[in-house]
């Protein structure tokens, strides 16, 4: 896969963009061409970040932008040589949804009854396509069709840790408070970042992920 | 050796210079918001210039010395003063056991950096500083030359770094097109180069939201989350344009028009709400030109001190 676009976002910041658009084909190139650049760092090499459809490499002045540009697009036609196919445990995410606050309203907005959307959310596999706006929020996608529920028009001030939220085509987790515009429908118990766990992240750019339903019971229990 | 947070003031909290690393998980880079003054205040005390420093808001923070000590305070955005005697920025100052140090309001600049010979010990950083916090100093402070003792006991270099201050405190903030700069049209373009910008009250350490508005984007163009970090104006869906700083989030999805040159980012951190900005196109060149010549700066400082010591 060709970069679409090559920018800069600081001078030891270059990100490697390959469509407009979201797509689980596209967001696993962006995983393969990550994995590869970790395992060959070059010298100057910080940290890469993986987006939706980009891949963004932080460096040090041991190396110049021209050379970046060189050594990412040689990993990268490496790649389609390489075997692609990621091998990607599914992640299993114990979720409580009646402790979703807009539950009902999501339920009445898509006309949609309660035990057919949690049905739903719950029978598809997710795919993590990057981590961002806090530490450890995964963005996952894609929801079904009828799933797909707009954001708030205001914000909430404060959604709790734990909350499993759908905005669009997209589903997440908040890890701890926080503002945020997505409708939440259910709850998890499961710590999506703990600094002084290993790993600290709960999920990764990749990974695949189910939801499985729990009653309140059992969400308490794992606390 | 340890210091007794006796008042934290607006904010304070105990900086780095970048965690790195993590991003990837979504944990910003963070660290001092204004890296040259915090560089500058460790290099004053003989310290490794990325030791632990502490960040002051501008005004209100008191810390109580529970032992003699030698310290810098550098920035600006308060007057800082030693068992109530004025003490000057940018020296360094012998200061005796339970000296108290208050930061009193000053009419420009944003930050303050405190420095202790010797270095600060933490566990965790970024940590925002409360009444009571007990901080330890890592090792015995180095000896450096030059210090006149005042009547109140208190040491001052009788050497200062020269730096012009002025500048500094300069609004006129030094940018080059963001990757998204095309996006917009010639009129969004040049109302962002024109307009005299004033920081919002909701400007923080992980951005600056700014209240004058750029003309929206012609066509309806949607980015898709990607990374983002410190120094990118992005443009919200309602034209106002956020500048991102130190705690800024790893990924966004708003257009950016515009990255700061990155030896101007410490302008803008001792930028106050309220004040006002305006972006100024540079080239990649000469902004490479003005990070160089920051550091420069730096390495003077560094052997001008040495010889001092």
């Amino acid at each position: 896969m060709e970069c679409t676009r090559i920018y800069s976002i600081h001078d030891h910041a270059i990100t490697f963009e390959f469509a407009e658009i979201i797509s689980e084909s596209v967001n696993m190139h962006v995983i393969a061409l990550k994995a590869y650049t970790d395992v060959h760092p070059f010298e100057g090499f910080i940290e890469s970040v993986p987006a939706y459809s980009s891949l963004t490499i932080y460096f040090n002045k041991e190396v110049n932008n021209d050379e970046v540009i060189n050594i990412i697009k040689t990993y990268n036609s490496q790649l389609s040589t390489v075997n692609k196919k990621q091998h990607t445990d599914t992640k299993i995410i114990p979720v409580c949804y009646e402790l979703g606050e807009d539950l009902a309203l999501v339920a009445a907005t898509l006309k949609l009854d309660q035990e057919k959307l949690i049905s739903m959310h719950c029978s598809h596999t997710y795919r993590v396509y990057m981590i961002g706006f806090t530490p450890g929020f995964p963005y996952m996608g894609s929801v079904p069709e009828s799933l797909e529920m707009p954001r708030k028009k205001i914000p909430s001030l404060n959604i709790e840790a734990g909350s499993v939220a759908i905005a669009g085509k997209q589903t997440g987790i908040y890890p701890k408070n926080s503002p945020g515009g997505w409708h939440v429908i259910g709850k998890t118990p499961l710590k999506m970042y703990e600094k002084k766990r290993s790993p600290a992240c709960f999920l990764k750019a990749g990974d695949l992920v189910k939801f499985k339903p729990i009653s309140k019971e059992a969400f308490y229990q794992y606390q | 050796m340890s210091i007794t947070i006796i008042k934290p003031g607006m904010s304070s909290s105990l900086q780095h210079f970048g965690h790195w690393g993590e991003q990837e998980f979504g944990v910003s880079i963070g660290g001092a918001m204004d890296d040259f003054s915090a560089r500058v205040a460790n290099i004053i005390c003989g310290n490794e210039e990325t030791a632990p420093v502490i960040e002051m808001t501008l005004h209100g923070t008191e810390i109580l010395f529970n032992k003699a000590a030698c310290i810098a305070i550098t920035g600006s955005g308060s007057i800082a003063t030693i068992n109530d005697l004025e003490i000057p920025h940018y020296k360094l100052l012998q200061i005796p056991a339970h000296a108290i140090l208050k930061m009193k309001p000053s009419a420009k600049g944003c930050r303050s950096y405190l420095a202790i010979a010797g270095a600060f010990s933490v566990q965790e950083f970024a940590i925002p500083l409360k009444t009571g916090d007990l901080i330890d100093v890592e090792k015995s402070p180095i000896s450096i030359h030059g210090i006149n003792h005042t009547e109140n006991n208190i040491g001052i270099s009788n050497w200062k770094i020269h730096l012009n201050e002025d500048e500094l405190l300069e609004k006129s903030i030094d940018c080059i097109e963001g990757p998204e700069f095309d996006w917009f049209d010639t009129d969004a373009q040049a109302a962002f180069f024109s307009t005299e910008f004033t920081l919002s009250t909701q400007s923080n350490r992980m951005g600056y939201r700014l209240n004058e508005k750029v003309p929206l984007l012609q066509e309806k163009k949607e980015l898709i989350s990607t990374a983002v970090t410190k120094g990118i104006v992005q443009i919200t869906h309602n034209g106002n344009p956020i500048i991102l700083m130190a705690d800024a989030q790893t990924t966004g999805g708003y257009p950016r028009i515009a990255r700061i040159a990155p030896a101007d980012i410490v302008k803008l951190a001792q930028c106050r709400p309220g004040d006002t900005i305006r972006f100024n196109k540079i080239t990649e060149e000469a902004s490479n030109m003005k990070s160089d010549q920051q550091l420069n700066t730096l390495k003077k400082i560094r052997s001008t001190i040495q010889m001092m010591q």
